[in-house]
């Protein structure tokens, strides 16, 4: 079944990639079950560890690693999990590697994230129907914002990304929080605990990275 | 009920049985009934014998504007003539009701209800199914859009009992929020907490032991009891600690009737830190487990027979000298065991 391992249903999401509406869906596994299995946090949780190690080593020692740097390794390690198969994953992988404002230097001029309203709110409604479908979709358009990637989506397929993303998400809020956890008791206890311990897994986690 | 239909359904269709004509036979009875009167006809015992009707039905509920439902253009309504099938008239007497709502239009086509719960609802000429190609990819469209706003609900809690697309979407939007708050704070104290650790592998442990024990021994369901004798699947005891091969061992029986869906994918974790310790075994006869034979026999050799199901590029951990070659399919493993 799965030559990849990342997924439950690696091979059935493979289509996922071409870009093929018709096949996405039904190969898709829904994000709840995809996201939830052991594997997937196995995989997470390791990447996350990689990813946080080589954030501490890449900033230099005195200085304390910056939050932001841990969130950024954190959500390039979860959207890496995802395999690319997601639109916000891609978009995550993408933006950290050209980093954005590179790009938009070289273009000149400052960058602005133009956070402004360019169309405004149009709060006119010809109908009262019409306003709730406005507000259907000023919610989409925002939901739209909140996921990466996502700005400028149909609503089918925005709600596919953002239901995967949730997922997502919730596995890595719970990986991290069990990592802190486990970090700050690992700090907490006496820390011979902590040598012995390493000394093997260090093996390990040197050659599995 | 049915004798007020009846009068109304006369002029129009005059052939019409009474059970057709209470089944909605033609919108314009319905039209002419107040809303309760309609509601009810809706809810009939023997209306929803199809659910995908009565979920229309539920969705068309929102009847309130029904009463000014005065305008009943019978002339434009061509009224369909009885279909052959119950089935086909009951949806159309959902449909239609849904439709009858405030204003009529004299549009053929069907509006959505992707909509949810409009006040204004074009008013199908047609019934049962809209044979106009726009109506028919539009409601395609539509429910494509409700099935995964249907997904979405039931990951984000407490959506369900929302109603409507506004609300539920104003709700997941909240989610999103608060999760990303989330990972902006746990990031902020793995931040605080990273120099001072050495966070190599001991955090690996630690995770592992506090967050999945009982979710690493997946594979071993169908043989847990042998499971115990051996050792287990000490994924994560690789610490060499006796606490956690105990630990596994309670958890693997507890967590025996855990899903096996990615057999090859545990194995190959397995594996992974199966390294340090040398037996290997579990992951082994895991994949046999999961195959339902061959385990006892499995279970002491075989240390690093199968390795890798291919998924080891991934996380290329190489240690595990790779005898076997990666298997992709429960047979392959079998023989070579």
């Amino acid at each position: 079944m799965a030559s990849v391992p990342s997924s439950s249903s690696s091979s059935p999401s493979q289509p996922k990639t071409r870009k093929k509406p018709g096949q996405n869906s039904s190969p898709a596994p829904p994000p709840q079950t995809k996201w939830r299995t052991g594997t997937q946090e196995r995989l997470y949780s390791r990447r996350l560890v990689d990813a946080l190690r080589a954030t501490r080593d890449r900033t230099q020692v005195q200085e304390s690693v910056g939050s932001r740097a841990v969130k950024e390794a954190a959500d390039s390690a979860l959207a890496l999990t995802a395999r690319g198969q997601s639109r916000w994953s891609r978009a995550i992988l993408f933006g950290r590697n050209s980093c954005r404002r590179k790009l938009l230097v070289k273009a000149g001029g400052k960058i602005r994230r133009h956070r402004r309203k360019q169309h405004g709110v149009p709060p006119v409604a010809a109908e009262p129907g019409v306003l709730k479908e406005q507000k259907v979709k000023e919610r989409l358009r925002k939901l739209g914002r909140l996921v990466p990637g996502c700005r400028k989506l149909p609503a089918a397929t925005l709600l596919e990304e953002a239901a995967d993303y949730v997922a997502a998400l919730e596995l890595q809020v719970r990986t991290m929080r069990a990592l802190a956890d486990a970090l700050s008791a690992a700090t907490v206890s006496a820390p011979e605990e902590e040598e012995t311990a390493a000394v093997d897994p260090m093996a390990i986690a040197e050659q599995g990275s | 009920m049915e004798d007020e239909i009846q009068p109304l359904l006369n002029p129009t269709t005059a052939s019409a049985s009474p059970s057709v004509a209470t089944s909605g036979a033609s919108f314009t009875a319905l039209l002419g009934l107040p809303p309760n009167r309609a509601v009810e006809l809706l809810h009939e015992p023997t209306f929803p014998s199809d659910p995908a009707l009565v979920d229309r039905a539920a969705r068309f509920s929102v009847f309130a504007a029904a009463a000014a439902a005065s305008s009943a253009p019978s002339p434009e309504v061509s009224p369909p003539p009885p279909p052959p099938e119950t089935a086909k008239k009951r949806k159309d007497g959902a449909s239609t009701n849904g439709k009858a709502k405030v204003k009529k239009g004299k549009h053929a086509e069907e509006d959505t209800d992707g909509e949810n719960k409009l006040p204004y609802v074009h008013v199908r000429a047609r019934r049962g199914q809209a044979t106009d190609s726009h109506s028919l990819a539009e409601r395609a469209r539509r429910e494509k859009i409700n099935a995964r706003m249907k997904l979405l609900q039931e990951l984000v809690p407490g959506c369900s009992k929302i109603s409507g697309t506004a609300l539920v979407l104003d709700e997941i939007i909240n989610h999103v929020q608060y999760l990303q708050r989330q990972v902006e704070y746990l990031s902020m104290r793995l931040a605080a907490v990273n120099p001072r650790i050495d966070f190599s592998g001991l955090d690996t442990f630690l995770s592992a032991t506090t967050m999945e024990c009982g979710r690493l021994t997946i594979g071993n369901a169908k043989v847990g009891t042998e499971l115990d004798q051996q050792q287990q699947q000490p994924v994560w005891s690789e610490v060499g600690v006796s606490d956690s091969d105990q630990m596994n061992s309670t958890t693997n029986s507890k967590r025996l009737q855990i899903q096996l869906q990615q057999n090859q994918l545990q194995q190959f974790w397995h594996v992974d830190f199966l390294n340090t310790q040398n037996h290997l075994q579990p992951s082994v006869w895991e994949r046999d487990t999961v195959m339902g034979s061959t385990a006892p026999h499995v279970q002491r050799e075989e240390q690093h027979s199968f390795v890798g199901p291919g998924a080891v590029p991934l996380l290329s951990f190489d240690r595990v000298n790779p005898v076997a070659p990666p298997i992709q399919s429960n047979q392959q493993l079998k023989m070579e065991l």
